[in-house]
């Protein structure tokens, strides 16, 4: 059997994200995918091997990336995890021989900005706790690159496959329950939809890209084809049966989002403090996605497109991966 | 970006590439379709976000014969969002027959067919929130309902074409957001275009005279401009503007202004079909996008051809709700209310009979005798029309009695004679205004009468029921109303031939080079649908050939 070429360490390896990497990773000749994930469980992608690494904790990262070519860091959790994970795994990096970094950063970065959005745009750092942590991971980032490393920083839009919790499943729990449909005016803004099959493809396309010595790249990740939420939510809709999709009018999703939403989180928070998990609550529809579905921005995946060369999934295909068991897609939504 | 015309310095001059001048079906998808563009797009528009009565009584004028033709305030909205803050919401696209040029109607025929707007009745049904572009009801629901009549074989009729209901979507409200947010589309309200001026030779607009009503002034040079007011407004503009063209931009042959069609309608007859009320499906059906649909009787092109009719649908209507021997507490309701209805869907509530105490108490004895399904109704209406925002289409009776009249929706053949024509009465922007002289063709009633005949015919032979109607008194049930309120169509035809129309096939006007119009106006023939799908589909199609101008 033929040797491979490149070791690649996937952090979050066990997560969503991080599963379909390393799926793409394996069907790379010249590369071996190692996953780190913070827990081991039997989510693990047969066939690698996995480390157990905290990517807050500075020894095990170091551990973990020895004899590394490059590491792909798709970890999520709180603004600490996010965060301090970044800047550990850029030290670590830097103690363990400058591997190439590949970080999966958000489209949040742009905060509440309108309009077409290139990866020139300055960030903004008006969206709260997530967006907030998303800046401060990518200036690490930008850091390690300052220091001589190299790196690429991925800003997928909403990651959507059929176990995305929060553009799938929880979109498709509000569609049977009739608390998503056709927002109007509501549901206005771009989705910005990308497949994870797409994000994968982007992040080991990105281990071939050649860069200088303390060059950090930046691309934006979203379906050039994807559509505004309210046409997502009503072919979702249609194609998991969900139908007929009910008309939500403002008013009612404000009412569902800020009495219902509202005490849901702070119940799931003081459950968290207690450390019970809460997975018996509603979803309730937070507020903050409210101003997402209307915020009229627009990411700019050209640069993807043209340098990584990415051969996006077409919508109806990224409908299609979204269906636990697909049924059939109508004609008429492509 | 929104401002006020108000707020503009006096006397200066706008420049920007595209100028669109009315912001209603036509004129707001046109403008957002440069969302994303280094265009920069100017839209004006006359009104404000709210009905003002100064503003709309701009749109007063006369007509010739007010039973034949509402007045012309009416059915018309001079405020962001235009007269889709006031529409019914039903989208119907152009049968392909439309577009022919068909020996027994004269004049017909458009220099386009309706693959030319193949690409953009999807995209005006996804602007106007009616759901996937899809128009046979055999396709258009999961699963496949029943047939509209079980036994009905005919293959000269259809009933499997369907119109579909916006919610009905007020596009100023609805995309009010997309115009705040954007970076290369204003969006100017108070601005009312007083004059197109053109350079001397008269083939190009030199730039465009606005005014606001708290009397400031100012111009608008744009590299094009795009006319989107309407099928009355966009041409009483350009004849207004006579400076160069002495009787209006583009008429060296008296034909701006002619050629003037709504549609013919009324309630006609008495269907009854046999055996039990399953075996018709009278009311709405909802698609999976939840969609309000409803089924339509229409005779086949081919069909059409032989009998040499022009085109017409019929829905399922109820018996004539002035008369109180129906016995519906629902009807009753409605007569009774109809003074709350606005003037646009209360006047066919009206009727022509005299309104009496003892009639109205017929109507009230009928009430107070089926307070069950009046009460059922009334819920209804209150949730699924009233509160809602997709909102019920019409009132629809529990079918009892497999017994119905049918509601036509008829072509009207062109006709140089019905016309739109300035009169010396001026407006508060000293703009001349309008007469409306509607005409119609004893064509037009002869053709639904052969169709109506042959339906009556395809009925018994299939021996599922009949229908009986009155051919001697069909004028008369047809122009109870007169012109059918809203549809003002054919004013500025389309065609290849500048001595026979005002624009060519790009919409634009024959001699000018960068005038367009966007509008209802610019349809040769009226078809059997309701204009609006067609009104937003063919100003997407001027938006893309816009954008593939230098």
């Amino acid at each position: 059997m033929k040797s491979k070429e490149i070791k690649v360490l996937v952090l979050g390896g066990n997560g969503f994200v991080g599963n379909e990497i390393v799926r793409q990773l394996m069907q790379m000749n010249h590369v071996t995918p190692l996953i780190g994930s913070r827990t081991l469980s039997d989510k693990i992608v047969q066939g690698v091997a996995a480390l157990k690494i905290d990517s807050t904790n500075l020894l095990e990262l170091k551990d973990g990336l020895k004899e590394v070519d490059a590491v792909i860091n798709c970890v999520t959790g709180d603004a600490t995890t996010i965060t301090q994970g970044a800047q550990l795994i850029c030290e670590a990096a830097t103690l363990s021989g400058m591997p190439k970094i590949i970080h999966l950063s958000s489209q949040s970065v742009y905060g509440a900005q309108t309009g077409v959005i290139s990866e020139n745009t300055p960030l903004r750092d008006d969206l709260g706790w997530y967006g907030h942590a998303k800046i401060a991971a990518e200036y690490a980032v930008e850091d390690y690159g300052k220091n001589g490393g190299t790196a690429i920083i991925l800003r997928p839009g909403c990651i959507s496959g059929k176990d995305s919790p929060l553009w799938t499943e929880r979109i498709i729990t509000w569609l049977k329950k009739g608390k998503l449909g056709d927002l109007g005016a509501s549901g206005d803004g771009w989705s910005n939809i990308v497949d994870v099959a797409d994000v994968a493809q982007a992040a080991t396309k990105a281990l071939n890209v050649s860069l200088r010595e303390g060059e950090v790249k930046i691309f934006n990740l979203s379906a050039p084809d994807s559509p505004r939420w309210n046409q997502y939510f009503v072919d979702l809709g249609v194609s998991i049966g969900a139908t007929p999709i009910k008309r939500i009018s403002n008013r009612a999703i404000k009412l569902d989002a800020y009495l219902l939403g509202i005490p849901i989180k702070i119940i799931e928070h003081i459950f968290k403090k207690v450390h019970i998990k809460a997975t018996w609550l509603p979803h309730g529809i937070p507020p903050s996605l409210l101003k997402l579905f209307r915020q009229e921005i627009k990411l700019d995946s050209t640069k993807a497109t043209t340098e990584l060369e990415l051969m996006w999934n077409p919508y109806h295909i990224m409908l299609q991966n979204q269906i636990p068991a697909s049924p059939e897609i109508p004609d008429k939504i492509s | 970006m929104i401002k006020s015309g108000n707020s503009i310095a006096h006397n200066i001059v706008i420049e920007t590439d595209i100028c669109i001048v009315g912001a209603g079906a036509a004129g707001i998808p046109m403008a957002l379709e440069f969302e994303q563009t280094i265009t920069k797009v100017l839209l004006l528009e006359s009104g404000d976000f709210k009905e003002e009565k100064e503003t709309q009584d701009l749109y007063s004028g006369s007509v010739s014969n007010k039973t034949m033709h509402s007045p012309p305030d009416k059915y018309r909205q001079r405020r962001f969002g235009g007269s889709t803050t006031i529409w019914g919401g039903r989208c119907v696209p152009f049968d392909p027959i439309d577009f022919e040029r068909r020996s027994y109607i004269p004049q017909s025929g458009w220099p386009i067919n309706v693959d030319d707007l193949a690409d953009f009745y999807p995209k005006a049904n996804s602007y106007l929130e009616a759901g996937y572009y899809c128009y046979d009801a055999r396709n258009a629901f999961n699963p496949v309902p029943k047939p509209m009549f079980e036994g009905f074989t005919s293959s000269a009729f259809s009933t499997d074409g369907i119109e579909r209901f916006s919610c009905p979507t007020d596009l100023g409200k609805r995309y009010r957001n997309r115009f705040a947010q954007s970076s290369n589309i204003d969006l100017l309200l108070n601005a009312n275009v007083i004059a197109i001026e053109l350079n001397n030779p008269g083939t190009e607009v030199d730039f465009l005279q606005v005014a606001t009503l708290n009397g400031n002034a100012f111009k608008v040079k744009a590299k094009s401009y795009i006319l989107a007011m309407g099928g009355i407004e966009t041409t009483r503009l350009m004849l207004v503007s006579n400076n160069i063209h002495k009787n209006g931009i583009g008429n060296h042959n008296d034909i701006l202004g002619r050629f003037y069609m709504c549609h013919i309608a009324g309630n006609v007859g008495r269907l009854k079909i046999n055996g039990t009320t399953s075996k018709v499906q009278h009311g709405y059906e909802i698609s999976p996008e939840g969609i309000y649909c409803r089924r339509r009787i229409q005779l086949t092109a081919e069909k059409q051809k032989e009998l040499g009719v022009s085109n017409m649908v019929a829905r399922l209507h109820f018996p004539k709700i002035t008369d109180p021997s129906h016995k519906s507490g629902i009807l009753s309701g409605l007569f009774m209310a109809k003074n709350f209805v606005s003037y646009e869907y209360g006047k066919r509530l009206k009727d022509d009979e005299e309104n009496t105490l003892k009639l109205k108490a017929k109507h009230f004895l009928n009430i107070l005798t089926d307070p069950f399904n009046t009460f059922k109704f009334l819920l209804h209406w209150l949730t699924k029309r009233t509160l809602a925002e997709r909102k019920f289409p019409s009132v629809i009776l529990p079918n009892e009695s497999n017994q119905f009249s049918l509601e036509v929706h008829a072509e009207q053949i062109p006709n140089k004679n019905s016309r739109i024509y300035l009169t010396s009465e001026k407006d508060a922007l000293n703009m001349p205004k309008i007469n409306v002289d509607w005409q119609y063709l004893t064509e037009d009633v002869e053709a639904v009468k052969k169709t109506l005949k042959f339906f009556s015919e395809e009925i018994a032979k299939d021996e599922i029921g009949n229908f009986e109607f009155d051919a001697d008194n069909l004028e008369t049930e047809l122009m109870r109303f007169g012109a059918y309120g809203g549809h003002h169509i054919g004013t500025t035809r389309m065609g290849d031939n500048p001595e026979t129309s005002i624009v060519n096939k790009d919409c634009r006007v024959h001699g000018v080079s960068n005038l367009y119009v966007a509008s209802s106006s610019v349809f040769p023939t009226s078809s059997q649908a309701n204009p609006t799908l067609t009104i937003t589909a063919i100003a997407l199609r001027l938006a893309a050939h816009m954008k593939t101008m230098k």
